[in-house]
């Protein structure tokens, strides 16, 4: 009896040192897009580096609306230290001077980097892919998609498709379906003709789509038969794989784009944050992504500790990356709100 | 009361009438003052979280204050042009200030933001302007900022070609601005900055009803694949009165039966129906979404038993938003109709049947009337409950089933349009009002009959 009180009692004041303990310690709090991708970031960055430093590493989610940022911004009032999002949003936010600037003496210049991955608004550390995939059990017999147009053909390969409901890779997709060679993609987009192609595209399909949101929507989608193609993000299709669903993904038409970690404008984590920033631009811990997930490394001096298995599901693996295209930020920063407004329209029709 | 004379009747004096008519005033004023200070709390509550909030919605729809913030040169210039042609070139040299002058990034971002709600794509061509003045002065040799401009963003770098390449240096103000984008030479965004610097807009009341300030300056229809939100307004409308409907014709029934059970079964049946209502919205939709899905509980069932071939459409379509909403909106239909149902004496009806009176003439002239107030209470709070729907139709419905307050989160959320939000949230308070009042008017005369 007395033993068991003794014990409660040393529980009980462990409980609060543990939690007192919470209290004193560094913590960052990092906003990223849920699911099999920021499993990879937890367990290649955040995992290492507390175990490493002490420092605290708190995941949030977040959809990548700019507008979230600019609030925490305006208001001073910061939920988030360091954000996980694309090239356009990089690129959307420093002009917007809503991001903070990194200091190139500690990050380096444009030329540690890939082409391309390098602003002085964010930190590139990942190249990641917008594929389609399908369920692999849903065509045992016949012929499996292998083209985009593939995906537009409901005739030969009937079901529902699932598609992201946001502007990016949807325009594209329409394009490249329609025959427009990658290297046009843009030059098309820009003209409001181009636009009417890309949304007649779409209703030929219109009353077969499933709308997703959150990237950890498509594997489930597939795997439950919800929809025999969708779009995706290639590493949960692969995470998805690793867990024993037989999903595949379709190389053609791939979209390619960084994954950075941006910093709200004034964030007052800014010190502790850096020390991340810095322990990810290690080389051999930049490497760490890909052993875990299929992210490319962006850090070219990381590019040597890749090993071998790491790179069969690379976006940047040459293999893959044939028919692919690069999402093009300048685009996007540029018309992304008339953008956003149109596709709600035509949701609306 | 004037007349009211009062005699003490011990002593029969008369007593001052004043007197006693301040005193009478001072105890009711003492409990007054009571009665105030129990209700204070509730006063203070509606007023910080109820009054307050309307009004600021009332504010925001109209207010306008980002273009003079952002752009405070080009405000102060912008009053000499008489709004035909181009504005004279004061106002192009004092935009290239504004936009130039870093100190005030965030406001010119702002207004930018601001413009872009009037006329689509004048954010890009703003903050375009803004880089490409900075590059201009960066060739001219200025010293500024010492960073270069990020370019090459894109992966391959296959797009870092400079867009103009200034190789006869413009010098005007003029020449400057349309030499970086030629939209500047269109008089439509230098009426938009105009009518950006009046003290209220009209813009986000205009948009909220497919409306917009067409470049004669008279209000006109937006161009046909932007009109949404008239339809949105009545697809709000109709979804909340079609779950209604169904509501009322499932709830009416049952708490006819509840009624007419044993007190004991009565008050089990009656607990069921509440255990839904402590259950948190969103799991209840959830559950939803598992049972209706296309490889969900419900049509793995109807494959089983070959009542169809192929799995049926339940959900992300119309079907399934009413469902789930009715299940939602059900309990808050019988509790008060049930509570008027209790109230009513079984004799007053089995007076009317003794009277002659056939079952169909009973239950509509006697039993109907009686109960009239419980189906207006259930009738009202789910219609006006349904209007504010959000999760439920944004989980289990399509692009196609989204309610107004989808479209207000969004504006919220992704657009930053705090303006768009306020004026479509007005558009949401003045159907309930205008519910409320119709509602009234019905109730009053249907109970005076």
């Amino acid at each position: 009896m007395s033993n068991k009180v003794i014990i409660g009692a040393l529980v009980a004041s462990g409980v609060m040192m543990s939690s007192l303990g919470a209290l004193a310690q560094e913590k960052i709090t990092i906003a990223e897009w849920g699911g099999a991708s920021q499993a990879a970031d937890r367990a290649a960055f955040f995992e290492p580096f507390t175990k490493a430093t002490g420092i605290a590493i708190v995941d949030d989610v977040w959809q990548g609306d700019m507008a979230t940022i600019t609030t925490q911004v305006e208001t001073k009032s910061y939920k988030w230290s360091l954000v996980r999002g694309e090239s356009a949003l990089v690129k959307r936010g420093c002009e917007d001077g809503t991001l903070e600037k990194f200091d190139p003496a500690v990050v380096g210049t444009a030329e540690k980097y890939l082409p391309g991955a390098w602003s002085e608004c964010g930190i590139a550390y990942a190249s990641f892919s917008s594929n389609i995939a399908y369920n692999a059990d849903k065509f045992k017999n016949g012929a499996k998609p292998e083209t985009v147009a593939d995906f537009f053909d409901l005739e030969k390969f009937p079901g529902k498709r699932g598609i992201r409901r946001n502007q990016t890779y949807l325009l594209e997709l329409a394009l490249l379906a329609d025959g427009v060679p990658p290297a046009d993609l843009y030059k098309v987009l820009s003209t409001p003709e181009g636009l009417d192609r890309v949304f007649k595209k779409w209703d030929t399909i219109k009353d077969q789509i499933v709308w997703w949101e959150a990237g950890s929507q498509p594997p489930q989608l597939l795997a439950d038969g919800e929809v025999v193609m969708s779009t995706a993000w290639g590493n949960r299709i692969v995470a998805a794989q690793k867990e024993g669903k037989n999903l595949q993904i379709v190389w053609d038409g791939a979209g390619l784009d960084y994954d950075w970690f941006m910093m709200p404008k004034g964030s007052p984590d800014k010190e502790t944050s850096m020390k991340f920033i810095k322990y990810i631009l290690e080389p051999e811990n930049a490497a760490k992504i890909s052993s875990v997930a299929p992210f490319g490394p962006v850090l070219k001096a990381a590019i040597p500790h890749l090993k071998p298995e790491d790179i069969v599901n690379l976006p940047t693996n040459p293999k893959n990356s044939k028919n692919a295209f690069a999402f093009d930020a300048d685009f996007y920063s540029e018309n992304d709100a008339e953008l956003a407004t149109r596709l709600a329209n035509w949701l609306q029709k | 009361m004037s007349t009211l004379d009062i005699v003490d009747d011990t002593t029969g004096v008369s007593l001052d009438r004043r007197a006693l008519r301040r005193s009478l005033h001072r105890v009711g004023r003492r409990q007054r003052l009571l009665s105030l200070s129990l209700v204070a709390p509730l006063g203070a509550f509606t007023l910080v979280f109820f009054v307050i909030p309307i009004l600021a919605f009332f504010v925001f729809s109209v207010a306008n204050t980002e273009v003079p913030r952002g752009l405070p040169l080009t405000t102060e210039a912008i009053k000499e042009w008489q709004g035909d042609g181009l504005p004279p070139e004061g106002v192009f040299e004092a935009l290239t200030s504004d936009l130039e002058n870093a100190e005030n990034r965030t406001a010119v971002i702002g207004a930018a933001r601001r413009l872009n709600y009037d006329v689509a794509g004048f954010h890009g061509l703003m903050t375009k302007t803004v880089s490409g003045l900075s590059r201009g002065a960066l060739e001219a040799g200025a010293p500024v900022e010492s960073s270069p401009a990020p370019d090459g963003f894109s992966i391959f770098g296959n797009d870092t070609t400079p867009t103009e390449s200034t190789t006869a240096k413009p010098q005007t103000p003029i020449e400057r601005l349309t030499g970086i984008d030629a939209r500047w030479s269109q008089e439509r965004y230098w009426k938009a900055i105009e009518r950006g610097t009046w003290p209220v807009t009209p813009l986000y009341l205009l948009t909220a009803l497919d409306l917009r300030i067409g470049d004669e300056g008279s209000i006109e229809r937006v161009s046909p694949d932007h009109r949404i939100y008239l339809t949105l307004i009545a697809r709000t409308f109709g979804v909340s009165a079609s779950v209604t409907l169904i509501a009322l014709i499932l709830g009416f029934p049952l708490a006819l039966f509840i009624k007419r059970q044993p007190a004991n079964r009565a008050s089990l049946i009656m607990f069921l129906v509440l255990v839904p209502l402590w259950t948190s919205i969103l799991v209840r939709t959830t559950a939803w979404l598992v049972l209706l899905q296309g490889e969900g509980l419900l049509n793995d069932l109807i494959v089983m038993l070959h009542l169809s071939e192929t799995r049926l459409p339940l959900i992300h379509n119309r079907l399934g938003v009413l469902v789930a909403m009715v299940h939602i909106c059900l309990p808050f239909m019988i509790l008060p109709i049930y509570s008027v149902m209790k109230g009513i004496p079984p004799s007053y009806t089995r007076a009317a049947a003794s009277l002659g009176a056939a079952p169909a003439r009973v239950f509509f002239k006697v039993y109907l009337p009686l109960v009239f107030p419980g189906l207006a209470a259930g009738v009202l709070l789910v219609f006006i409950m349904c209007l504010g729907f959000y999760v439920t139709p944004a989980l289990v419905g399509g692009p196609r089933d989204q309610m107004l307050s989808y479209f207000i989160a969004m504006a919220v959320n992704r657009d930053l349009n705090w303006g768009l939000a306020s004026a479509l949230s007005i558009i949401l308070i003045l159907i309930v009002a205008l519910t409320l009042l119709v509602f009234k008017r019905f109730a009053s005369a249907t109970l005076a009959r």
